[in-house]
């Protein structure tokens, strides 16, 4: 008021007579509402001809040093509503006159009234649809490490709005906090500043908590005002959201009723369970702000009320299509604060580093929302891991908890989070297998990032590494999404197509270790096999793990062979578990020429049987493979190429020959015999053509040159 | 002076950069990127799907130092990220004309 008391005396002092226009205080200058820095928005009422007079007049007081924001209209052009530039109506709402023609003044204001009353609707909604893209260019969050106390969602802007249209209530008080923090922000930058950033929030009050506190709590209260208000004068005008509003009325039960989208409480009490927010998650209509003040009201008054809650209640929540904005009606009315304690203490909480953007309870609330989304979006690499996914509510609660424990010293706050989760839990009435799994998912929410960029996802000891801490797949799908929504709740630009890539790769080679059923892989003997049919011909899929053992490779690949199968791509990896004896998975590829396993399916069973009997040195893989054998072809001279560079611990062995019955056995029995260790392998056949890698050590080391001599001598000779 | 990019694999970027700080480097600037060499994009199995991976995961960091200090850098890189594998990336050294600092406006050797 001051500021803009000053300011007129300036303009007035300056201002030229020219006949026939008026100068015209709008917006913030208008309602009298400057802050230090803000601009001084300026009307020239005036012909296209007057309005030059005017340049020496604003050059004027720029060289005061006011930023003037000005514009030169007609009446007319004030009188009407010009696409693209609602702003500029809306700004004349606060109109006050400073100098000139006063007759125009009155014409002007007189037109504006009446053009205002009628198209009152119309511009509500355009400022509603302003509303939204401002508030989500503010991700629809007041929660912001760093907000901005002007336009971002529960800022001074939204008052403004609430103001035009007479829908304030009773907002003066945080309207009055939210006006003395961009006071502070001003004076203390010496400019138009409004963002709230770590620097200001230490300056502008007694701490930075309590500057925060006093903010959201002004932030939430203009925020829910605004939601109720934009939603109404959105219902009001389009016919889709009439048809909802009727729709959700259909929605009411005898204790909550759905009018407009919003659920409002039928008798005077609130009801004792937590039927409103299931109604919420069911439909994704939201509590009015009556039934909202309501519910915390009754929340306050009855100390014992989140005690009788249920884990059966929230489960059932959780499994709903709008699980995600339950969770944040039981956030806002302080239900989920009851039911978890450790909740209530990181409300609000700002935790200061380079990269987070929201409030750690914010955070939780997006990190949700992102693995909710997920199972709604077309299958993809993430979206199909998470439709396929059990136990949604337990990734749910994990997600809630995991970051409880921040803020609490010295400890690692994932540690922290499953000690307080743990009791909460237990007397909520979650099973202790449920509880077992969401406490798993807490304490390892940071495992994924970190090895994902700390460790070479190409080695299998990483995936190893994840397959044993994870101990199933279900949990190492769960543990892979929660690590998704945890990245990407950080700020909206935390989840880089970089990451993306590097949390698949990690997940994805750790679920697909040759390993098949047993995960993770470990020294019990175990086979599956599987008839595969998406290369179109049909193969069969045979996974191992075993201990590792000299000709454990060839035992197997030969018993496939004795078959009659055709093996056609095959991977092996041996896992060195420190101080235990090695496992090794692997995975045969085949295909079944003769459809022994087709046409005789309890084959199958006699196959896995001798597979297994091989792979524990009980069968003679050579004997069996007499039959086969005897009629040998004649033999065709293999390449063999010896590469003692391409790995840091093995000599890698290329053989390219032409492919034949048992070729795969015959190789790596030679290998086997020579006293050389097979490490890892990679078959491939590509028409007759096979292609074999091996990477091969010699008692843990790379093959001497005389060692490759031999080995090259007892291939040639086996092929 | 001398620009060292090294483009690397990711899991190897807290090995570089100690090893860096080691030998007296302490200005580097590090971007994650993705692109690919020789190693290309390559089909992946998952449940019997290939997917492609077109683009991977690297790291990239930037060196600009005196000319005598170059292949010490360049060494010194070399030995933290190799692994012997496809896809351990490359390094890439150019001539560089001149370096300022903002805040004083030091040039050449002195500005870094």
């Amino acid at each position: 008021m001051r500021r803009s008391n000053e300011v007129d005396s300036v303009v007035r002092s300056l201002v030229p007579e020219v006949p026939g226009t008026a100068l015209i205080a709008v917006g913030g200058y208008g309602r009298e509402d400057l802050f230090p820095h803000s601009d001084v928005d300026l009307l020239i009422l005036a012909e296209p001809a007057q309005a030059a007079a005017f340049n020496p007049f604003l050059r004027a007081l720029w060289d005061r040093g006011l930023r003037v924001s000005q514009s030169a209209h007609t009446i007319g052009e004030c009188l009407s509503i010009t696409e693209g530039n609602l702003e500029f109506t809306l700004s004349l709402i606060d109109r006050r006159f400073l100098a000139g023609d006063r007759a125009l003044w009155t014409q002007l204001d007189q037109g504006f009234r009446k053009f205002f009353a009628r198209k009152r609707d119309d511009l509500a909604l355009g400022v509603a649809r302003l509303t939204r893209e401002r508030h989500d260019s503010y991700q629809n969050t007041i929660y912001h490490l760093e907000p901005n106390v002007k336009d971002g969602p529960g800022g001074l802007r939204d008052i403004h709005v609430l103001t035009w249209f007479n829908a304030l209530g009773h907002l003066e008080e945080p309207a009055a906090v939210l006006t003395e923090l961009r006071h502070g922000l001003h004076e203390f930058y010496g400019r138009d500043t409004n963002v709230l950033n770590f620097e200001a929030q230490d300056a502008v009050g007694k701490s930075p908590d309590e500057v925060m506190a006093r903010y959201f709590w002004a932030a939430r209260k203009v925020q829910r005002a605004m939601n109720a208000w934009r939603e109404a004068e959105e219902s009001r005008s389009t016919s889709l959201f009439s048809r909802l509003r009727d729709r959700s009325s259909a929605f009411s039960t005898s204790e909550l009723s759905v009018i407009h989208g919003q659920i409002y409480l039928s008798d005077t009490h609130p009801p004792d369970d937590l039927s409103a927010y299931e109604l919420v998650a069911r439909r994704g209509v939201r509590l009015s702000s009556e039934a909202g003040r309501r519910m915390h009201q009754a929340l306050v008054h009855d100390p014992e009320r989140g005690a009788k809650f249920q884990w059966e209640e929230l489960e059932n929540i959780l499994q709903l299509p709008f699980a995600g904005l339950a969770l944040r009606e039981m956030h806002d009315t302080g239900v989920l604060g009851r039911i978890f304690p450790s909740w209530a203490k990181i409300e609000g909480m700002v935790v200061r580093d380079f990269y987070h953007q929201y409030t750690v309870d914010e955070h939780t609330l997006v990190a949700i929302d992102t693995v909710l989304r997920l199972r709604a979006e077309p299958p993809g690499l993430f979206p199909t891991l998470a439709q396929e996914a059990s136990n949604y509510p337990l990734l749910l609660v994990a997600l809630l908890l995991h970051d409880t424990g921040k803020g609490r010293g010295d400890e690692s706050h994932a540690a922290a989070s499953v000690r307080s989760a743990g009791p909460e839990l237990e007397k909520l009435g979650m099973p202790a297998a449920a509880r077992e799994e969401v406490l798993f998912l807490i304490g390892a929410h940071l495992e994924m990032s970190r090895i994902m960029t700390t460790r070479d996802l190409t080695d299998p000891e990483t995936a190893l590494s994840v397959a044993s801490l994870t101990g199933t797949k279900e949990r190492l799908a769960l543990l892979t999404l929660m690590t998704y929504g945890d990245i990407s709740a950080v700020n909206p630009h935390a989840l880089t197509p970089w990451r993306t890539t590097l949390l698949w790769q990690l997940y994805a080679v750790t679920a697909e270790l040759p390993c098949g059923a047993v995960f993770p892989p470990n020294h019990e003997l175990g086979v599956t096999l599987e008839h595969a049919t998406e290369h179109g011909g049909g193969v069969w899929r045979l996974a191992l793990t075993a201990p590792d053992r000299p000709f454990l490779f060839a035992s197997v690949a030969g018993a496939i062979s004795s078959f009659g199968m055709d093996i056609v791509h095959a991977e092996a990896v041996t896992l060195n578990e420190q101080n235990a004896e090695h496992i090794a998975c692997e995975r045969f590829t085949f295909t079944d020429p003769f459809l022994t396993l087709k046409l005789n399916p309890e084959e199958t069973e006699t196959l896995t049987a001798t597979v297994e009997r091989a792979a524990n040195g009980k069968e003679d893989v050579a004997r069996l493979l007499q039959r086969r054998l005897r009629n040998p072809q004649p033999p065709v001279m293999p390449t063999i190429h010896f590469d003692r560079e391409a790995s840091r611990t093995a000599t890698v062995v290329t053989i390219t020959t032409e492919d034949r019955p048992a070729l795969l056995y015959r190789l790596a029995e030679a290998i086997s015999s020579e006293g050389c260790n097979i490490e890892t392998v990679l078959i491939n056949t590509e028409g007759r053509k096979a292609v074999d890698v091996f990477y091969v050590t010699a008692s843990g080391l790379k093959l001497t040159a005389e060692k490759e001599e031999q080995l090259g001598a007892r291939i040639r000779s086996a092929s | 002076m001398k620009k060292i990019e090294a483009v690397v694999q990711p899991f190897k970027t807290d090995e570089i950069k100690e090893a860096l700080k080691a030998v007296g480097i302490d200005g580097m600037t590090i971007t994650e990127v993705r692109g690919h060499g020789r190693q290309k994009g390559h089909k992946e199995v998952y449940r019997g799907q290939e997917y492609s991976v077109d683009l991977l995961p690297k790291t990239k960091f930037e060196v600009v130092v005196t000319d005598a200090r170059a292949e010490e850098v360049i060494a010194t890189i070399m030995a933290a990220a190799h692994t012997g594998k496809i896809g351990d990336g490359k390094i890439f050294v150019s001539d560089v004309m001149d370096t300022i600092r903002i805040r004083n406006s030091d040039r050449g050797d002195a500005a870094l």
